[in-house]
């Protein structure tokens, strides 16, 4: 059982994503490695979620033990990598960095339930394909307003 | 003793005081009476909870040094808990928090896997002459500081103590015989005592035993940092011993209510008051 707490919408068209359909939320992403100015890409959005993400549930978990979090820091490595049977997968290391625990043991007791607390560490991410309102858009020729910037 | 007027801003550090408190540093001698125990107290950097935390940790205990912001009081403290050989872990932030209390809970059972003994010691007061001028904000700070955290405290610990363990509240003389101009602090000390007596019997079937300490007029940096300079200076005189009690005076009475030597006392108000009967 969850409660929802928060919903956003990201749009991918014409090389750029756009985020609540609003004009300040719009970047352009582009494959990794294809060479062009140092885009964002999927990995690096990713990376990006998953240490911004982590480091909120760390300073979750380190209050709630009264460990001061103010100076911590989190690194995600994300590697693409490709299957032998096709397709692709995503693989990230975290690294955690938090002097407010004076002690292995306290380190260990902050990450370990910042890792459980985290959504985007473990239990991965539930993907509903919504075939039906994408049947519609096809029916009607796309979205209102595709990915405008 | 009695001490020339001074004066310092809220909480007040004890390196400013003129004389130093005594804490018991160079004469409290334990004897093992709280041997591996742990203790969580509150306002422990300074006054009677940096005396008290000494005291528990030469009779033997690991303690916890909660404090709100006063980092050089809380590495003295520290220092003297480690000397004893004990743990110490030094924890700052603010106890009108509810969340602090239960991460200050669960802190201390991470550290020291046990919890047993609970000092609610921290507090705040301000000296006014009229009801006017004492701030909705002040009132409320107080309320929170002294008395909500330590039901926070006391909810977040219980179901980490055992029969044997002990919850501790610094009450004051003032819950019996209110000064006027510290009402609000009153009012809180008060309900320190009476939280212990209702503790005392709901938590009485589990072996785990509530008392608070009503101490007089003892000489911690919450004096200096909170009345005029003038009453500083004759702090402690109206009492029938005729001086100000210092930290390390409360010391022995909290370590009797923490060890088994208390095992028969719970629901008790303990005076040490100079002299100020409390009946």
């Amino acid at each position: 059982m969850a409660d929802e707490i928060y919903s956003t919408e990201a749009t991918s068209s014409r090389g750029s994503v756009r985020v609540d359909g609003r004009g300040d939320l719009a970047y352009a992403v582009g494959e990794p490695g294809d060479g062009t100015a140092d885009p964002l890409n999927p990995e690096r959005l990713y990376a990006a979620a998953l240490a911004t993400c982590l480091h909120q549930s760390l300073t979750i978990a380190a209050t709630s033990l009264a460990v001061e979090a103010g100076e911590s820091v989190v690194t995600a490595k994300v590697t693409l990598a490709a299957r032998h049977d096709g397709g692709y997968e995503l693989r990230a290391t975290v690294e955690v960095y938090l002097p407010g625990a004076s002690t292995d043991s306290l380190y260990d007791a902050v990450t370990r339930e910042a890792l459980r607390l985290c959504p985007l560490v473990g239990g991965g991410v539930a993907v509903t394909f919504d075939r039906e309102r994408g049947l519609a858009l096809q029916h009607h020729s796309g979205p209102a307003d595709p990915g405008q910037n | 003793m009695s001490q020339p007027a001074q004066q310092q801003s809220p909480p007040g550090s004890t390196a400013e005081m003129t004389p130093r408190p005594d804490h018991g540093e160079h004469t409290y001698r334990g004897s093992g009476k709280l041997t591996g125990k742990a203790a969580l107290i509150t306002g422990a950097d300074s006054g009677i909870g940096r005396a008290v935390a000494i005291a528990y940790a030469r009779e033997g205990a690991d303690v916890l040094i909660s404090y709100l912001n006063e980092h050089d009081d809380a590495e003295e403290t520290r220092r003297w808990v480690e000397e004893a050989g004990r743990k110490a872990v030094v924890v700052p932030g603010d106890v009108a928090d509810p969340a602090h209390c239960r991460a200050l809970v669960a802190r201390a059972v991470e550290e020291f896997g046990r919890l047993d003994v609970l000092v609610n010691n921290a507090a705040f007061q301000m000296t006014h002459e009229t009801l006017e001028e004492i701030p909705d904000e002040e009132w409320d700070h107080t309320l929170a500081t002294n008395l909500s955290a330590f039901f926070h405290l006391a909810k977040a610990a219980v179901p980490h103590l055992k029969a044997g363990a002990s919850i501790i509240g610094s009450s004051s003389v003032n819950s019996d015989n209110p000064s006027p101009q510290l009402m609000p602090y009153d009012v809180t000390k008060a309900g320190v005592a009476n939280m212990c007596a209702a503790l005392a019997q709901l938590l009485g079937p589990k072996g785990i035993r509530v008392n608070s300490v009503a101490p007089g007029p003892i000489w911690t940096p919450l004096i200096p940092s909170t009345m005029p300079a003038e009453q500083v200076k004759s702090f402690g005189q109206q009492v029938p011993l005729g001086r100000a009690g210092q930290p390390a005076e409360l010391a022995p009475v909290y370590v009797l209510l923490a060890s088994d030597d208390g095992s028969y006392v719970s629901g008790a108000r303990v005076a040490v008051t100079g002299g100020t009967p409390i009946l």
